[in-house]
Parts: C-alpha cells; structure tokens; sequence
C-alpha cells in the first residue's frame, strides 16, 4: 500500500508537470525539461488515474530517447517513428500528450535521420518534437494544426536529425 | 415574496470533486466547477420550475450547461422536495472527459424540524465520452492495418505520400466517433445553519457534512466532505473515494439595486490520494443581477492556488442565465 502522503505528492508533481508542458507548447516555449521529466518510470504513479504511461521507458542503455509532446492532451495520437525505412518499437496510439521513444543503439550513428509520423485524432493540435541524447535535450522540431476547421490535415510527417555527434 | 440576496455558485460534480447548488439564502461558496447561479424561488406556492443555463470559460477544466430544470416545492413546514436534470459538457487539457457530455438527474430532500434542516441528495450522471477503452481497441485496429502499409522513408517523398494515404484510408476505416456512455454517481447529505434568520441554512453537497452560519451578509460554512465516485474516465477501474475539508467565508453587498456583489474565499484541505490537484485556497468574486421577477444573470471570477502553491494562479470565469416561470 503506498504511502497516501507521498501519492499525494507525487501526483502533485505529475499535474504540475502536465501544466508546465501544456503551457511550454502553448507558447512556443522550450518543452523539453517537463516532457523529459514524465517520462521517468516514476512519473505517473497510478496507472488507474490518467492510463499514460511510457511506450518504452529509458534505460542507462539508451543513449538516445525521442519524445513527443502536444495539446490538447486529451486528444489521442497514432505515432511512429521510421529509421532507414524501418519502425522504431515502441511506435503506436497513445493518449494523455506525451509519448516516448527509445532510439535502439544499432541505429545510432552521426546525422541519422528520423522519420516521425503524427496522426492526431482531432483537430486544433499543437506539437513539439525533441530528442535527449548525452544528457542534453534538443528541439527537433514542432508544428500547429493549419486548420482547426479540417479533418484532413491532421496527419504530419517530420523529418530529422538525431543530434548524435559520435556512435556509441 | 420574500426574495433572498443573491445566490452564488452552483458546481457540477466532475469526477472525484464535489458538488454543490446554492439555495436561494445567503451567498455561499461550493467547490468544483462553479458558476454564479441565480437566487431560486422556493417559496411555498411559488410555481417551482427553474431552467438554468451557465458556462465556465478559461476554467480547469471550462464547461457549459445547456440547461438546467429545477423543480423545487416548498411545503407549510418549510421542508424541501427537488429533483434536477441537467446536460453539461467539459472541455479542457484537465478535463477528464475529452469534449464529454453529462447527463445529471439529481434528487434532493431537505427536512426541517424547527431550526434544524438537514438534505440529503442523489446524483445520478451518465457522462458520454470517447474512453480510454474505445481509444485503445481503435488504436490496435489502425496499428494492424499501418503495419501492412510499406514503411515510409525519409529520402522518398513517394513512399511517404503512398504510407500518408494508407494511414488515412486505416483511420477511415477503423476510426468512428461514437462516444460511449459510462455511468457515475454520487450521494451526499448536508446541514446548515443560517443565524440571521435563525434557520438551518440549505447547502446541497455531494457527500458532505457542513455546518454554516451566517451573521447579516457574512456566511461561514464549515465543511466536512467524503464523497465515492465511480470515475468516468476509468469505469473499469476502481471507485475514487476523498475525504477534506475546510472552511469557507463569504460576504454580499447590495450595490445598485437590483445588482449585488458577493466575494469570499475558502481554505480547503484533502486527505485523500485521489485529491491530485484539489485546490487549496480559493478567491470567487461573484456579480448577479436580477432582471425581473423570472430572470437573473451572474457572473463569476475564481481564482485558485493549486496544491498551495498561491504562484499557481488559476482564473476561472464564468456566466449564467437563469429563467424562473411564474412567480
């Protein structure tokens, strides 16, 4: 049974996360520190109480992690992410606005290019892309819905590249 | 007709937060979603229909209700028999429904014997909703159709535009909107007391024990709260139960007749682990005006500290309309 004042806490700390995230990509602000810090296993204590949870939590073996925050975070979003032509594990439909990522070490080398494929479930989306790699986190890209109007512009295909300067 | 001040703030019961109505007595402050909400005619002999309808912008979570129908009688004894129904929707990152409509039909008894009123009340609420569980069997459909779509690469515009319109044509045929019903409840039971007009003030809360009084304008309430909740969002899971308290403080000024202005403030506490972000002081300033004699609008502006934090500034703002037939 867990202790009900440490729950308290760390549930505290989840929404307080959540909030901060929200706002970062609201604003167009740097997401990357609250979006790193609910993907620790920690994170979200309960399943029950939000059912998020990380595709693939990080190891001390994952030198390379990508992640994908977005608003509003209640709409659902089909995601992959492609190497070389190939999906990353992990890749699939998530809810609460975040999703996780581990980079399989084979596939990191200098400059390698990543594919990530968003489906958002609704419109008026907002996203941020970021990648954490030798303990700094870096931006890799976002995006707005065009047209929260539209059904049909909800799918967005972001290319990039993972800021891997060395292979491991 | 003996009209009381105005009334303040009716909440709706979202998930494991407690609910509340004001009466038609002295102003008060409720918990949860709020609104300012429009003094009701529950005077004996008074045709007893209320429709109501209130929106909560810029909230945490924002809501409407469409409407609200209210049938209050009053009998010689001053007891109080009323039943509502209600349909409201919750939008917002903290909503735990995402673009959810609610159901409510709530009913509620109050006895009095002599100075002494104590309510008791049911909700009953069917919250439509896209769930988690239709969430997750449409996702594992897409993802086994996306897996039979050939793999996108970054150095190929043309397989990208032929993995884009696979994914699309998998939502088409996978994705439907239909939202699924899931049902909550809650019970309550409350007392108040009303010392100016040396009566048991009338508090409607879900699942709560409070005592108030009030001096002139001033209320005071003192509430203890306990409240089991089947969690919409979760109905496959386990029943969220809370436990707090706290103390609540509010005052109304008449300006301009007919407006009033009502502000107060509330210290809450929660002993549970499903409290998660329960705010723990709060600040309503609540204006109304009554129209005429059917016909009162409200407004009201919250602001709460998250967790005590007072830097976690929340503004909720919200309106309402409410029309009373006959008189």
């Amino acid at each position: 049974m867990p202790d009900p004042t440490d729950l308290r806490a760390r549930v505290a700390r989840l929404h307080d996360l959540e909030d901060q995230l929200a706002r970062a990509i609201a604003t167009g602000t740097q997401a990357g520190t609250p979006l790193f810090a609910l993907s620790h296993p920690d994170a979200p204590p309960l399943a029950a109480l939000r059912e998020v949870a990380p595709i693939e939590a990080p190891t001390a073996t994952n030198p390379c992690e990508l992640a994908v925050g977005w608003i509003p975070a209640g709409v659902p979003v089909t995601a992959y992410f492609y190497v070389d032509g190939k999906a990353l594990p992990g890749g699939g439909t998530v809810r609460g606005g975040r999703v996780f990522v581990a980079v399989p070490d084979a596939l990191l080398r200098p400059r390698t290019k990543v594919l990530a494929v968003l489906r958002f479930w609704q419109s008026g989306w907002r996203y941020q892309l970021w990648a954490r790699a030798g303990g700094l986190e870096h931006r890799l890209g976002d995006g707005t819905d065009p047209d929260v109007t539209s059904g049909s512009d909800n799918l967005v295909f972001k290319e990039v590249v993972l800021p891997i300067e060395v292979a491991p | 007709m003996k009209l009381g001040a105005a009334a303040l703030a009716i909440a709706a019961v979202l998930g494991s937060h407690a609910a509340a109505a004001a009466q038609d007595a002295r102003a008060a402050l409720v918990e949860g979603q709020e609104a300012a909400a429009p003094a009701r005619l529950s005077q004996a002999g008074a045709d007893p229909w209320t429709v109501e309808s209130s929106a909560a912008l810029f909230g945490r979570p924002s809501f409407w209700e469409a409407f609200k129908l209210t049938n209050d009688t009053t009998t010689e004894n001053r007891s109080t028999y009323g039943v509502t129904a209600s349909l409201a929707g919750f939008v917002g990152p903290r909503s735990p429904y995402l673009d959810g409509l609610q159901l409510t039909a709530a009913a509620e008894v109050t006895d009095r014997v002599g100075f002494v009123g104590v309510k008791w009340n049911l909700d009953l609420r069917d919250v439509r909703l896209l769930s988690d569980a239709r969430v997750a069997a449409i996702g594992r459909a897409i993802d086994d159709e996306i897996a039979r779509c050939r793999p996108p690469d970054v150095d190929t515009p043309e397989l990208q535009r032929a993995f884009a319109a696979c994914i699309e044509g998998a939502f088409t045929r996978r994705f439907t909107p239909a939202l699924d019903w899931r049902p909550a409840f809650a019970i309550g039971a409350a007392a108040g007391f009303d010392a100016d007009d040396r009566r048991w003030a009338e508090r409607t809360a879900t699942a709560a024990a409070e005592l108030s009084g009030g001096v002139g304008p001033t209320t005071l309430a003192i509430t203890v709260n306990g409240e089991v909740v089947r969690h919409p969002a979760s109905a496959d899971g386990p029943r969220s139960t809370q436990a707090g308290g706290g103390v609540q403080l509010a005052e109304t000024f008449t300006l301009w007749r007919p407006w009033t202005i009502a502000v107060g403030g509330k210290v809450l506490g929660c002993a549970s682990a499903t409290c998660g972000d329960h705010s723990t002081l709060a600040l309503v300033l609540a204006l109304s005006v009554r129209v005429s004699d059917k016909q009162q609008l409200g407004t009201t502006l919250r602001w709460e500290g998250a967790g005590g934090d007072l830097r976690a500034a929340i503004v909720g703002v919200s309106f309402s309309s409410s029309f009373t037939r006959g008189k």
